[in-house]
């Protein structure tokens, strides 16, 4: 059972990462029809072989019926259209699902796309009271608009937090460890010129003497937001002929709530089951990875998925980032691009950062950062508060 | 940011009106299935655990255990730009049943997971009590 390396990723595309974005500005549909287009055209695929589609929640401008809203504006017939609404976790979903849809022979070529820069002014008022509450549903009859949003419980920083402050309770508040994440990934963003902290390098005592923004979290802990995009193409291996094929050999996904609240263990993240099933499916151990791409969001967000996919044991994370060297030429490289917190977040799109490095990687066209061994990653991916996360296990054909 | 808003009121829906209703009266109740015996926080029509449409309220002493926290150092939004900073936390009230609240202290760094906590009514004229707690007094 499971994905058995019968589909590939054949190319990608990415956008920088900026911040003010300089333009020009165009729609959300336009953003992701250009995404298409330089994918495929990486991959090697002729615009017209798409026959599938795999998006995130929404195109901005288009928040329902989006994929075929897609498919009329690319001017493509499909046989598989995916909406993916999993928040972070959703690029890492679009993946397997595409995989998926190509190993059941549903579709050859599925272009996998977030968009994730601003649009131009609207000539109407798209004032909208629930902008605040991002992600936390306003409306009558969703259980935050009664018990979360009246105290406060809304965006993320303060619900990372709190999984932050159980997570030391539990085994020790080493805050240095949580630091070193960024200070190892920044020294991997050295070699980014992509990267919104290219030339920013940091020290642990910088991230530690940051501005305190939701206790413990400090103001270098958490993702900076930045103007981007990106998208990969899902192939078969036959038709994956420009660059060296990525099978896509394992991959998991695991939900238990929205809001921390009510998470069953705040010591424990979704991302264990969804990593198990990965590497079963593949067959693998982490041990056998060559690196890993995993969604950081927040600095405690890499400590509990490391913890979670099997990299460590529980409560061991803090010793384990201090006992290795996490950037691209350390013993454990770890988000070898800068990772979200060295590259920045581009929106949704930030999550389809790790499966783009983690390609290009495998391909052997990460350049000055290519690591020497490159043929398996662990990709995970992170949405909500620790609400939903899945995890891919990628190799090289 | 723009001009203050006010802080959101609970939007009360029918199925949790009796826990509102008890909070006016300065009483905790929390769901208890009658099927398989869990606690449940927010109120649900179904058991989240087994299932059952059996859960009853029940009345619990209001004593909180403080399961989780942090400290909001800048308004999350504009409803909250005159609240200062604002403690937001994760309060168990019956065994593995949950609620978001704030908790009122001038001392946040005194507050340690495990506390335990009192029960604070806040009879807000515009909108229903709500339950906050504070450190126990040792």
């Amino acid at each position: 059972m499971g994905l058995t390396g019968g589909a590939v990723i054949a190319g990608f595309v990415e956008r920088p990462a900026e911040r003010p974005f300089p333009g020009p500005r165009k729609l959300g549909i336009e953003q992701w029809a250009d995404l298409a287009a330089d994918a495929l055209a990486d991959a090697g695929i002729a615009w017209s072989e798409v026959d599938g589609i795999c998006t995130g929640a929404e195109i901005l401008e288009s928040p329902r019926f989006v994929p075929a809203t897609l498919a009329e504006y690319c001017g493509w017939s499909v046989n598989f259209a995916e909406r993916c609404d999993l928040g972070g976790a959703s690029n890492v979903g679009m993946v397997w699902r595409a995989a998926a849809a190509v190993e059941l022979g549903l579709a050859e070529v599925v272009v996998c796309a977030v968009s994730g820069q601003p649009r131009p002014p609207s000539p109407v008022s798209e004032a909208n009271p629930a902008f605040w509450f991002g992600a936390s549903a306003s409306e009558w009859g969703s259980p935050q608009a009664e018990f979360e949003i009246p105290f406060a419980n809304l965006g993320q920083n303060g619900g990372f937090a709190q999984y932050a402050t159980a997570y030391h309770a539990a085994f020790g508040w080493n805050e240095r460890a949580r630091a070193k994440v960024v200070v190892d990934q920044r020294i991997s963003a050295q070699d980014n010129p992509d990267a919104i902290f290219y030339g920013s390098p940091t020290t642990i005592d910088e991230v530690l003497g940051s501005r305190m923004i939701a206790d413990p979290l400090r103001l270098m802990e958490i993702v900076m937001p930045v103007a981007g995009g990106a998208a990969v193409v899902v192939t078969t291996p036959e038709r994956c002929e420009r660059h060296r094929g990525v099978k896509v050999i394992g991959c998991g996904e695991h939900l238990t709530h929205k809001t921390p609240t009510y998470a069953p263990d705040l010591t424990e993240t979704p991302v264990g089951p969804a990593a198990r099933r990965a590497f079963a499916m593949a067959g693998l151990h982490p041990s056998e990875m060559d690196m890993v791409q995993l969604y950081d969001c927040y600095t405690i967000t890499a400590l509990l998925t490391l913890e979670g996919s099997g990299f460590c044991g529980k409560g061991e994370a803090m010793d384990f980032v201090e006992a290795h060297d996490l950037t691209w030429r350390g013993d454990f490289p770890m988000n070898t691009n800068g990772g979200q917190l060295g590259f920045g977040q581009a929106g949704l799109a930030g999550g389809m950062g790790h499966i783009v490095e983690a390609v290009r990687q495998i391909q052997g066209r990460a350049g000055q950062r290519q690591l020497a061994r490159h043929d398996r990653a662990y990709v995970s991916g992170t949405g909500g508060v620790m609400s939903e996360q899945s995890a891919l296990v990628l190799e090289g054909m | 940011m723009s001009e203050p808003l006010a802080p959101p009121q609970p939007l009360v829906t029918p199925t949790a009106q009796p826990f509102w209703d008890a909070l006016a009266e300065h009483r905790v109740v929390v769901q208890h299935c009658g099927s398989c015996g869990a606690w449940v926080h927010y109120p649900r029509v179904r058991c989240p655990r087994c299932g059952a449409d059996a859960l009853v309220f029940e009345p619990v002493d209001g004593t909180g255990r403080l399961v989780s926290f942090t400290v909001a150092r800048q308004p999350v939004s504009p409803h909250f730009a005159e609240s200062g900073p604002m403690v937001i936390a994760i309060v168990e009230v019956a065994p593995g049943a949950r609620l978001t609240t704030n908790i009122d202290t001038d001392d946040p760094g005194a507050l340690r997971v495990g506390d335990l906590l009192d029960p604070v009514f806040v009879d807000d004229g515009d909108g229903p009590t709500t339950l906050r707690f504070s450190p126990r007094r040792a």
